[in-house]
């Protein structure tokens, strides 16, 4: 043990001799470290997004979604007589397939929501109160939507709270006239934060989102929802207008997305198949929508993410082979401009163990060194990643000792032949070194 | 009751391969040293007399023969063992000091007491002691490059007494210092001596072997010469010796002899 710890001392002292020679012998294990770091924050950030996005939406939904057509096969489709997504799609899927529990659509319009003069960021969505159950929202304030509210097209709604707290600041919402295009719509209810408990932005389906590579199934953030009845919506405001930039009839969808719940896991990937089959026929072979199902998508973005991590793991392993090569590189420098000093210490009394574990500890400090620093980029690295590309980077304690170990192997592994050849230096030649 | 002998060599030979047979440095060498003594190993340049130290100092094993320190059969001594004699039996001091240039003269000093696993601040209070002795203290946190020729050799003499050897060996210790800074070495060397360390000294100068009690001398690798002799006086110097510390290995640590 004193043999390491004089090790060590007289490591560093080497150390703080040398200092650039000692910082471009760290370079690679720096990389590497780094690499292994930002790569273990960047993959559990992923796996933790997954494991919330499995959770949000749980192993047994899809979504059937409204796909915008360019203008050629819009006409097609057109001539197929195909109107788009439609409430009755959803109607007709749980009425066919009894794996399918639940169907729950979700009408869409962009219109600007008012109250006195404030003007908030919010989206219109129309549905009824399966939705709620689907999706497992619940209220703070109020209630949901009824199905009477749906039967008789009342002019009220449920907000989110992320918009309610945007439009009425302090007051309470509930009872209070929102304006939304010509509609003046009650306030009934504000949904609890959201559904899966974490911040305002919730993922949702909707758009394509950018996630961590791990999921393409974000969107909107369902904090800044307007609810209003779905056959309010439906007469109210029509048309869906996921055509309007393209095509001469741009209000071609009636709907935006149905959530669609199966009975099991493992219906999933058949209902994906016969849910598409089916749509297809009825939209008469028109490619206007598309089946999503979180669960495959989870299983790809795993797929993604384990080249990405095998990728990771390569340039890591690669830079810590240089950075090994390039410590061993130095400390065959060392022992030879050091000659003289190890028969010293061989004459007054060192032994081979003595001289091996002086060096091997010399090495393991330029490798642990380089390690530590490497954490510090690697932690960097993931924070800059996560703010940058807005992905959720998780650096666990675990990765920080991984790395650590492993600088400290890449040491021992590299420093052991230059240590082997100091500790077999015949004493008597070394001390004649000029 | 005859004390036990610091050095036996019985029919020490070195031999050393070469592309065509081998060359024999050291032929059948036998002598022995008592306690106390100090001794001179005399002989031109090529002659052997650097083997022999080499083999005293247990850096080197004879190719036949035998070679007892305090009645421990080197031979029969693995490296290991062997740096553990180095460490505690053996004080080396070289012609060109051989210090180690980064570091302080303080950690110069206290170096085998790192091999002899000493705790540090015993190591530093020896060593500081030490440095005391041959009148260096004030340099303990200085770098040997600091230093002049003199001052490095008494930090390696200091060194070489640090863990308080039986044997020291000295291998042309004025070699690189003009002739009156190598009279203050050999002077101190006389005093350790006076401390009861027996001292084996390699010279080319018989001037300087005059200054010990015995002198060997190797020729062609064969033992020469083994002469007593009374050795002659050195001219007097500035160096105080009464403040040196208890360098015989037989003190116990802590204990400080007046001479």
């Amino acid at each position: 043990m004193t043999q390491v710890i004089e090790g060590f001392i007289i490591g560093l002292a080497g150390l703080t001799t040398h200092m650039t020679r000692s910082l471009l012998t760290m370079l690679g294990i720096i990389v590497g470290v780094a690499a292994v770091i930002a790569m273990m924050a960047i993959g559990s950030g992923a796996k933790e997004e997954t494991r919330r996005q499995i959770e949000a939406y749980g192993a047994t939904t899809l979504f059937v979604r409204s796909v915008k057509l360019p203008q050629e096969k819009l006409q097609k489709a057109k001539r197929a007589l195909s109107v788009g997504l439609a409430v009755s799609d959803g109607e007709y899927l749980q009425e066919i397939f009894p794996f399918v529990v639940g169907v729950a659509p979700e009408a869409m319009f962009d219109e600007k929501i008012r109250y006195r003069g404030r003007e908030p960021k919010g989206q219109l969505v129309g549905v009824d109160p399966r939705y709620f159950s689907l999706t497992g929202q619940q209220t703070t304030r109020g209630r949901l939507l009824l199905q009477q509210d749906v039967d008789e097209f009342r002019r009220v709604c449920v907000l989110g709270p992320q918009l309610a707290r945007e439009l009425f600041v302090q007051e309470d919402a509930l009872g209070k006239s929102v304006r939304v295009g010509s509609l003046r719509l009650t306030v009934v209810g504000v949904t609890r934060r959201s559904m899966d408990q974490h911040d305002e932005g919730a993922p949702r389906p909707g758009q394509q989102g950018q996630g961590n590579g791990a999921l393409a199934i974000k969107s909107r953030e369902v904090a800044r929802d307007l609810y209003i009845p779905i056959s309010l919506m439906l007469t109210a405001f029509p048309r869906f207008k996921e055509n309007s930039d393209s095509d001469a009839d741009p209000t071609y969808h009636r709907i935006k997305e149905l959530i669609v719940k199966v009975d099991r896991p493992q219906s999933v990937a058949v209902a994906k198949q016969a849910i598409t089959k089916v749509l297809l026929r009825r939209h008469g072979q028109a490619d206007d929508f598309e089946v999503v199902a979180p669960l495959e998508i989870l299983e790809q973005s795993k797929k993604a993410q384990e080249i990405f991590n095998l990728v990771m793991a390569l340039i890591a392993g690669l830079s810590l082979v240089v950075g090994g090569i390039g410590i061993m590189n130095i400390m065959l420098a060392t022992v030879t401009e050091r000659t003289r000093e190890i028969g010293v210490r061989r004459a007054m009394g060192a032994t081979q163990m003595d001289i091996l574990i002086q060096f091997l500890m010399e090495a393991t400090v330029i490798s642990v060194t380089g390690g530590l620093l490497g954490i510090v980029m690697g932690v960097g690295i993931a924070r800059i990643v996560g703010i940058v590309l807005g992905w959720r980077t998780i650096t666990t304690v675990f990765s920080i000792a991984l790395a650590f170990g492993v600088s400290v192997v890449v040491g021992i592994l590299f420093g052991l032949f230059p240590a082997r050849v100091a500790a077999q230096m015949d004493p008597i030649a070394a001390l004649r070194y000029e | 009751m005859s004390r036990e002998k610091i050095v036996e060599a019985v029919g020490l030979t070195r031999a050393f391969p070469m592309a065509d047979g081998e060359f024999v440095a050291l032929r059948d060498v036998s002598f022995a040293i008592e306690p106390g003594e100090f001794v001179s190993i005399m002989g031109a340049s090529g002659s052997g007399k650097s083997t022999l130290l080499n083999l005293l100092g247990c850096l080197d094993r004879p190719t036949s023969g035998h070679l007892r320190l305090r009645g421990t059969d080197t031979r029969e001594l693995d490296d290991a063992h062997l740096s553990r004699v180095r460490n505690s039996t053996i004080g080396f001091i070289f012609q060109s000091f051989n210090l180690i240039a980064p570091a302080t003269v303080l950690t110069n000093v206290t170096l085998p007491l790192v091999y002899a696993r000493t705790p540090r601040k015993d190591r530093n209070s020896r060593g500081m002691a030490l440095l005391r002795a041959v009148g260096l203290e004030a340099k303990a946190a200085s770098r040997p490059n600091q230093l002049s020729g003199g001052q490095c050799q008494r930090v390696a003499i200091a060194r070489a007494l640090v863990n308080r050897p039986a044997l020291l060996l000295a291998d042309e210790p004025t070699g690189n210092l003009d002739s009156r800074t190598g009279m203050e070495i050999l002077r101190l060397m006389r005093a350790i001596h006076e401390h009861g360390v027996t001292i084996v000294m390699v010279t080319h100068d018989l001037k300087l072997a005059h200054f010990t009690q015995r002198i060997l001398t190797i020729h062609d690798g064969e033992l020469d010469a083994d002469e007593r002799i009374t050795p002659e006086p050195l001219p007097q110097g500035e160096i105080s010796l009464a403040d040196l510390y208890p360098i015989r290995h037989d003190a116990a640590p802590g204990t400080e002899v007046t001479p």
